[in-house]
């Protein structure tokens, strides 16, 4: 079957079985040099990185230098699922975890996805694979877990967008029937990733009663767009050896009872819970809506009267109900929405019907009120396209959103977009856009694609747009898009999204809630706290290979009235049953204190290597004005009680303010808080007052490897060292 | 569609349904591994709890391991199971069972034996 | 007078946690209520009575996103 591919390079392995989740051995492949080699994992690797985003840090931190850029040949894209990746029997454990250095921070960037990619990857025998160097033209990476072979084709595909590659690969590399086909997945990206820095990571699994291969995307950070670079069209694993002992766990017992009790706990509560199965994450539309959370018009606003237009109601019609949507087999919350026989009505696929993997919440948003169009028809097609080009949904909503609010003002007009009337709102010619970003024929498009913080640059020395303006509107830190919730209401959220290793993604906190709804974090130090404890909880699901979607988007009954409110956010008996199942599969004998050192000894690695690749310090940790209030006086004048109020309680009486005078004030008292926060945060996280990990620090926690601590050594400096 | 019907009015609680079930697929003499479970309620009073063959389950598996065959049996095709349980945490009277013997887990599929060696004719198979 | 998460809030004769939600738009499903120190069971929150000047906590349990 594989004969239709030309065959460039090939590489017979040693098979290693899992054992306590782990098979001890790494894959590396270079596209450039066409070498291959199996890399041990030794104890103290394990003991220290865990798995997952920490092998794959551990793994590229080797195979980079200081001067690394995302497009030089020794950028690497390291995958590793971790160590209880794959087992079937707990919902959410089928995820790995992608690093790379990202063309939208330029420092270390870690994404995830669902998908059987990382549970096959493990059967075939490897706890992680680095791909590096360059091809000169398209190929295909196949790692052949049954006949133990890591092969690279010529690609013969002259579509390289990711729905029509992964299908026909699922084809080529099975016997051809819908039972065989679910032992193979194919990651992909698309072509817009060719010309955009937004370039997601497809990975496939095979849906046996819709009989389509379904893609879930390690979206962000441009992860898709290395793989086009490196001129990786697909990567292919196959594996028969699938089983519900694969990862040959000491303990099954466990597994077992654990995870049953969780299916329970989902079958009985679910519905009156999160609906995770029946609508997924977009239950949150109308909520967010509701708390003023809801990004709007470029998150000016946070909520619109057209809610209804994209309630949760409207996609729980759309979504076909009663399959079993897990991501990976055992997920029984079944996230993984779809809508079937959805007719594509523009762009190259136009007329043809097709299964729309998602919505989730951030793309209804992202391509929904974020940039002013509320039809779920549309967004299911920019969905689709998104995913098929290869471009990551959040960025590219919230960096139309941005285009929006700088056509609204003026700054860019028909003349610079080529024709187009870019408004909030002007779906058919946004839709237009996301066509000609895959196209990358137009100036424009092309620098749509680059994002947000290069848009700022472009926009201005092309066509002269004030830039300190836009600094204060575009939605991005540390390069990348801030995800889809409106920050500007709650201090420790600000820590949420711009505190963190990568940027306003959500994957670290979600604090919003405990702080400005529940009150439970009065005080900076308390802030803090929640800064350090929830980003670190969230690391060790990477290091494993979990979703965190079954931590706490169901609870037991009785959690919110066993545990003081306080402990109760943190679901301990999920948290228990994480610490169960770590050691039922690994054997070892950690509790919930040692699973947050586990964590802390990758992030503070992490921020180390960011140190290492010029950024990583405090001016890196960049915060948009519309990130911490109103910018202009629409937003001001959405809510003037509210945010009359917000001012009082900063000690300033807003009578007699006009509002621009009102607005100015405001951000002067925000900007002050957020000092505020910056310091009791890094002084929590045990960094200096630069945001840099103190080598004591990183001695307590076993991370002080000569290589790190010479990297701190090199930068710290004695004035930001805190006096006591 | 066939089926195994119990009477827990008749139960007697001597467990000889289990044991059979057990010996028979697991070849092993060991409750926990029945597809039947007896539980005692209260004096001289049991709860007998099989599969009815409603066939919730089949929806619930991601690999399409369970269906229905010529009798109306759910049956699970073994080789295809990767033991995930949510048929297990899913079966709305909590009739599939697992054991940490083997990661498949296990149901009744109306062979009819515990029916013929129960003393006080408890459980029957019927078809309906 | 109540307070709900360090606010205040008017009071009325047999008002119920139910009566605090709508009032103050709580329309996440996820809450946990607790009334000076006491749970209050998720089931139990159209009929549980609150006393005036209690001290009411409405806790949205979302931590994660
Ligand atoms: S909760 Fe959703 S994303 Fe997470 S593993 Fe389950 S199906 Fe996948
Ligand atoms: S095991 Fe449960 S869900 Fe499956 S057919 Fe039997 S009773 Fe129904
Ligand atoms: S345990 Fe086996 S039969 Fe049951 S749902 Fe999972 S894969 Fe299917």
């Amino acid at each position: 079957m594989t004969k239709e591919m030309k065959l460039i390079a090939e590489w017979t392995y040693e098979p290693s079985d899992v054992v306590k989740g782990y098979t001890n051995q790494t894959l590396y492949v270079n596209v450039g040099k066409q070498e291959f080699a199996a890399k041990a994992v030794s104890e103290e690797m394990k003991l220290k990185f865990t798995g997952g985003r920490g092998f794959d840090l551990k793994l590229l931190w080797d195979a980079v230098n200081e001067k690394t850029k995302w497009n030089d040949p020794e950028n690497e894209i390291v995958i590793s699922g971790g160590p209880l990746c794959g087992i079937t029997q707990y919902p959410g454990a089928g995820k790995f975890y992608a690093a790379f250095i990202s063309p939208l921070t330029e420092q270390t960037y870690d994404s995830n996805a669902g998908g059987h990619f990382g549970p096959l990857l493990k059967v075939a025998g490897f706890d992680a694979i680095e791909l590096q160097g360059k091809a000169e033209k398209d190929v295909v990476v196949v790692i052949d877990g049954d006949a133990c072979k890591v092969q690279i084709f010529e690609s013969i595909f002259d579509d390289v967008n990711a729905y029509t590659i992964t299908e026909e690969l699922h084809e080529l590399f099975s016997d051809g029937s819908n039972d065989d086909k679910r032992y193979v997945s194919v990651l992909s990206a698309g072509k817009a990733a060719e010309f955009s820095y937004w370039g997601c990571i497809n990975s496939s699994f095979w849906d046996i009663r819709r009989k389509v291969a379904r893609l879930k995307q390690a979206g962000r950070g441009g992860g898709g767009t290395i793989l086009r670079d490196k001129k990786i069209a697909a990567v292919v694993v196959k594996s028969h050896k699938l089983s519900g002992d694969m990862n040959k766990a000491v303990d099954i017992k466990v597994l077992q009872d654990r995870g049953n009790k969780l299916h329970r706990e989902i079958h009985d509560l679910d519905a009156q819970q999160c609906r995770m199965r029946t609508v997924g994450t977009p239950h949150l539309n109308e909520i967010m809506n509701e708390y003023h959370l809801l990004p709007t018009h470029n998150y000016k606003f946070g909520a619109h009267k057209d809610i209804d237009k994209i309630h949760s109601n409207v996609y729980e019609k759309l979504f076909t109900q009663g399959i079993p949507d897990g991501c990976w087999y055992g997920c029984s919350l079944a996230c993984a929405k779809a809508v079937d026989n959805f007719t594509i009505q523009t762009g190259p696929c136009k007329g043809k019907v097709v299964t729309v993997d998602g919505p989730e919440y951030e793309t209804a948003v992202a391509l929904g009120s974020n940039v002013g169009v509320f039809d779920p028809y549309w967004t299911l097609e920019g969905n689709f396209y998104a995913d098929h080009y290869g471009l990551d949904t959040i960025s590219l909503g919230t960096g139309l959103a941005f285009v929006c609010e700088c056509y609204e003002r003026g700054y860019i007009t028909k003349e610079h977009t080529a024709g187009l009337d870019l408004n909030f709102g002007q779906a058919a010619n946004l839709m237009e856009l996301i066509h000609r970003m895959a196209l990358g024929k137009d100036e424009f498009a092309l620098a749509v694609g680059k994002g947000v913080r290069q848009m700022k640059k472009i926009f201005s020395e092309r066509y002269g747009a004030p830039y300190e303006e836009m600094e204060k509107f575009g939605m991005e830190g540390q390069g990348i898009e801030v995800s889809e919730y409106v920050p500007k209401e709650s201090i420790a959220q600000w820590g949420g999204f711009f505190l963190t290793l990568k940027g306003p993604q959500h994957d670290e906190a979600w604090l919003i809630f405990m702080d400005r709804v529940n009150k439970q974090l009065p005080t900076f130090e308390d802030k803090a706290e929640a800064l350090h404890y929830f980003p670190n909880f969230r690391t060790w699901f990477s290091l494993v290979g979990l979703c965190k979607l079954p931590w706490n988007d169901i609870e037991p009954a009785d959690n919110a009235t066993k545990y003081r409110p306080q402990d109760a956010a943190k679901v301990p008996e999920h948290v228990q049953n994480y610490v169960d199942i770590f050691n039922a599969v690994t054997g070892r004998n950690i509790d919930k204190e040692e699973l947050i050192l586990m964590a802390e000894r990758v992030y503070n690695f992490q921020r180390v290597f960011n140190l290492r690749m010029g950024k990583g310090t405090r001016k890196d940790h960049n915060i948009p004005l519309r990130a911490l209030g109103p910018v202009y006086a629409d937003e001001w004048e959405a809510r003037p009680e509210y945010y009359d109020n917000e001012l009082k309680s900063t000690g300033v009486d807003p009578a007699g303010l006009s509002v621009e005078e009102k607005i100015a004030k405001l951000q002067e008292a925000r900007l002050a808080q957020w000092d505020k926060l910056v310091d009791a945060v890094y002084k929590r996280r045990g960094w200096d007052r630069n945001g840099i990990p103190t080598v004591k620090k990183l001695k307590e926690l076993g991370m002080d490897l000569p290589e790190v601590v010479a990297v701190v050594e090199k930068h710290a400096r004695p004035e930001d060292q805190w006096e006591d | 569609m066939k089926w195994l019907k119990v009477h827990p009015d008749k139960c007697v609680g001597c467990g000889t349904c289990m044991e059979t079930c057990s010996k028979t697929w697991f070849k092993e003499n060991n409750p926990a591994l029945s597809r039947i479970q007896v539980t005692e309620k209260g004096e001289d009073n049991y709860d007998l709890n099989a599969c009815n063959q409603c066939g919730t389950c089949i929806d619930m598996c991601p690999v399409g391991a369970l269906a229905r065959d010529g009798n109306g049996i759910v049956r699970m095709d073994e080789k295809k199971c990767v033991g995930c349980l949510m048929c297990v945490g899913f079966c709305p009277t909590k009739s599939f069972y697992h054991a940490p013997k083997r990661p498949e887990p296990f149901k009744c599929i109306a062979c009819g034996l515990c029916a013929k060696a129960c003393p006080v004719e408890a459980l029957e198979i019927v078809t309906e | 007078m109540i307070t709900v998460n360090g606010e205040g809030l008017d009071w009325h004769e047999g008002m119920t946690v139910r009566d605090i939600i709508v009032a103050r738009k709580f329309t996440f499903p996820m809450l946990a209520v607790w009334i000076d120190d006491s749970p209050v069971p998720r089931d139990a929150f159209d009929e549980t009575v609150v006393p005036d000047g209690a001290t009411v906590q409405v806790i949205h349990m979302i931590s994660g996103g």
